[in-house]
């Protein structure tokens, strides 16, 4: 995949502006929750258009004004893919299972339970995973008559840890993957060890916080260990097939990069195939149940930041971010690290990243006019950039109820069944959690990629 | 027929929206109408205003846990049922009651009421008068009894 270089030619005219009030007023109304923030998206992408702050033959094929067609094909694939294997009943099996393990013991429970969540997270997304985990987790609570909020919550910043690790893990991955062409097995090699790393202190914080809290009475743990997993199970033959094309697909992942095939390729293949074999006559429910306001927010959001980087908002700020580190990259990617944690706690990732992945691109640019392509994309002195930036947007999104959409779910769900977690709740974990996990990253970053160069 | 003729009046008979459902499943319990304990209650807030309904069936749904979905439904235990009532009687009113509400007027017919309870899959319908002062309920079960005082006095 070549970037399509455009050429750079804007004053601080009319649209200048135009572009950059569409933006701030859409930011403002998506963190205030007014309005649907698809619907903010949606609005502000058809502005830039109407408005011709960018023209709609750049916001449909130029990827670097408009729509990344491979974040949203590897979305709707990885959706369609999971809507398929949701109702075989698979992933309650495992949870159960795991309980069962557990012996019906409150805090091993939330051990495995943290574990399945982040390693699912990573293969799946965030989201799936929280709803997948939290239904069982609430049931086993119940039975043991021991709080669900601190399982609910250790599940949160779990699924945002793990989504951590990979390129299919958080939104934030996916999209980074793509602008700076970077493959799945770049995203284990460089984020695997810091997660693993950052997964292991976060349990042992677990343990300390809770080791002694959770307790229940035997009598309650029969209650588990006479549970049969093998109820969950809906459809045999159906969690094979899905477990072939899951193994089949993650294969495809692990090759793309060697292979050649974009993520969204995969992806598309496994949805397609699963879809084939199941057998399903009537793909209307495994299509309507893709997120499609996740996808369309994506979709508009993709636009505005063209707009954005259409009348050269983008290059300068990253001319600005370059003025505030003087040119020193081991400065710049700490800068972003942080600032990106902070960010993606306060706001959304998605729209983050959104904005960021164009600035670090055009700071290259500026470093290393005369590179292009994947010299310039995968300049070593780079790298560390895309990581600071994919740890920080992840890692952030555990700051708050509100950083990620993982945690809104959890925090819903939570309510739903009648406990409610209070955003100072989720504060009073998250904030502590994602400061060490991003000092931990820091450390990380340096030692790595500059300590001993 | 009129709604007037048939309705259950409301005069003490209604509950507050911050009571718990303790207090609102016993009140329910001891207050009768036409012979029988009632299935449903208005709420109101400062004893005037309508803010939602309370029926049985919504203090059922209270018992199952929102995450019992298709998957897990089966994995229950002894004593759930149990533990569950507990839980729901410490509940508040407001969590369960059904808001935004389809209402009659007293002078509505019957058989308009009777269609919109079907058309809306409802039970009960709040009478309220054009002030918005909560008069009466009248429940498909009141449409019922006084269908059967016209077909039955004709058979016989």
């Amino acid at each position: 995949m070549e970037s399509v270089t455009a050429v750079h030619h804007f004053q601080m005219d009319m649209s200048f502006w135009v572009a950059i009030t569409i933006f701030v007023v859409a930011l403002i109304l998506i963190v205030s929750e007014k309005i649907h923030k698809t619907i903010v998206a949606i609005c502000g992408a058809s502005l830039m258009l109407v408005l011709k702050i960018v023209d709609q033959q750049q916001a449909f094929h130029l990827e670097e004004y408009g729509v990344d067609w491979n974040v949203i094909f590897l979305l709707v694939g990885m959706m369609v893919i999971i809507n398929l294997m949701r109702p075989t009943g698979i992933f309650e099996y495992m949870a159960i299972r795991s309980a069962k393990l557990a012996k019906g013991e409150p805090f091993r429970i939330l051990i495995i339970f943290a574990v399945i969540t982040a390693v699912l997270s990573a293969l799946l997304d965030n989201v799936t995973t929280v709803l997948l985990i939290a239904p069982v987790t609430l049931l086993i609570a119940d039975a043991l008559q021991v709080d669900a909020i601190p399982f609910l919550i250790v599940e949160a910043l779990s699924s945002n840890i793990g989504g951590t690790a990979t390129l299919i893990g958080d939104p934030p991955n996916i999209m980074i993957a793509s602008k700076a062409n970077l493959n799945f097995l770049d995203f284990v090699v460089h984020l695997g060890p810091v997660v693993l790393v950052i997964m292991l202190v976060f349990l042992l914080i677990i343990k300390i916080i809770f080791g002694r809290r959770l307790q229940t009475k035997e009598a309650l743990k029969q209650r588990i260990l006479s549970m049969d997993e093998l109820d969950a199970i809906k459809d045999v033959k159906m969690v094979k097939k899905s477990l072939f094309v899951l193994a089949l697909v993650l294969t495809g992942f692990i090759l793309h990069g060697a292979l050649h095939y974009e993520p969204a390729t995969v992806a598309l293949f496994g949805a397609g195939l699963l879809l084939l074999i199941s057998g399903t006559k009537e793909p209307e429910q495994a299509l309507a149940e893709v997120e499609w306001p996740v996808v369309f927010f994506f979709i508009g959001l993709f636009i505005m930041v063209g707009g954005l980087v259409k009348v050269g908002f983008i290059s300068m700020m990253s001319t600005e971010v370059l003025g505030l580190t003087e040119g020193n990259l081991f400065q710049t990617s700490m800068l972003i690290l942080w600032f990106s944690a902070v960010a993606s706690a306060v706001v959304d990732n998605i729209p983050y990243v959104a904005t960021m992945n164009p600035l670090v691109i055009d700071m290259a640019r500026e470093l290393w006019p005369e590179l292009s392509g994947n010299d310039l994309l995968h300049h070593k002195d780079l790298l560390p950039i895309w990581w600071s930036l994919a740890l920080g947007a992840c890692l952030g999104g555990n700051g708050s109820p509100i950083g990620a959409s993982a945690n809104v779910i959890v925090v819903g769900m939570a309510e739903k069944a009648g406990c409610r977690i209070s955003f100072m709740r989720f504060v009073a974990y998250g904030a502590p959690i994602t400061f060490v996990t991003v000092f931990i990253a820091m450390i990380y970053i340096w030692l790595r990629y500059y300590a001993f160069y | 027929m009129r709604v007037k003729e048939i309705m259950e009046p409301v005069t003490s008979n209604w509950l507050r929206p911050e009571q718990t459902l303790y207090d609102a499943i016993c009140t329910m319990r001891k207050t009768k109408w036409e012979e029988n304990s009632v299935n449903g209650m208005v709420v109101l807030e400062h004893g005037i205003q309508l803010v939602g309904i309370v029926t049985i069936k919504d203090i059922v749904k209270a018992i199952v846990p929102s995450y019992l979905d298709d998957n897990i439904g089966g994995f229950t235990w002894d004593g759930m049922f149990e533990e569950r009532a507990e839980k729901v009687g410490e509940m508040l009113v407001r969590d369960i009651m059904t808001g935004e509400l389809i209402t009659a007027k007293p002078d509505d017919m019957v058989i308009h009421c009777a269609d919109q309870m079907l058309d809306n899959q409802v039970q009960r319908l709040p009478v309220v008068d054009d002030t918005g002062k909560v008069l009466g309920i009248i429940r498909l079960r009141d449409v019922y009894l006084a269908m059967t005082t016209i077909v039955c006095k004709v058979s016989e």
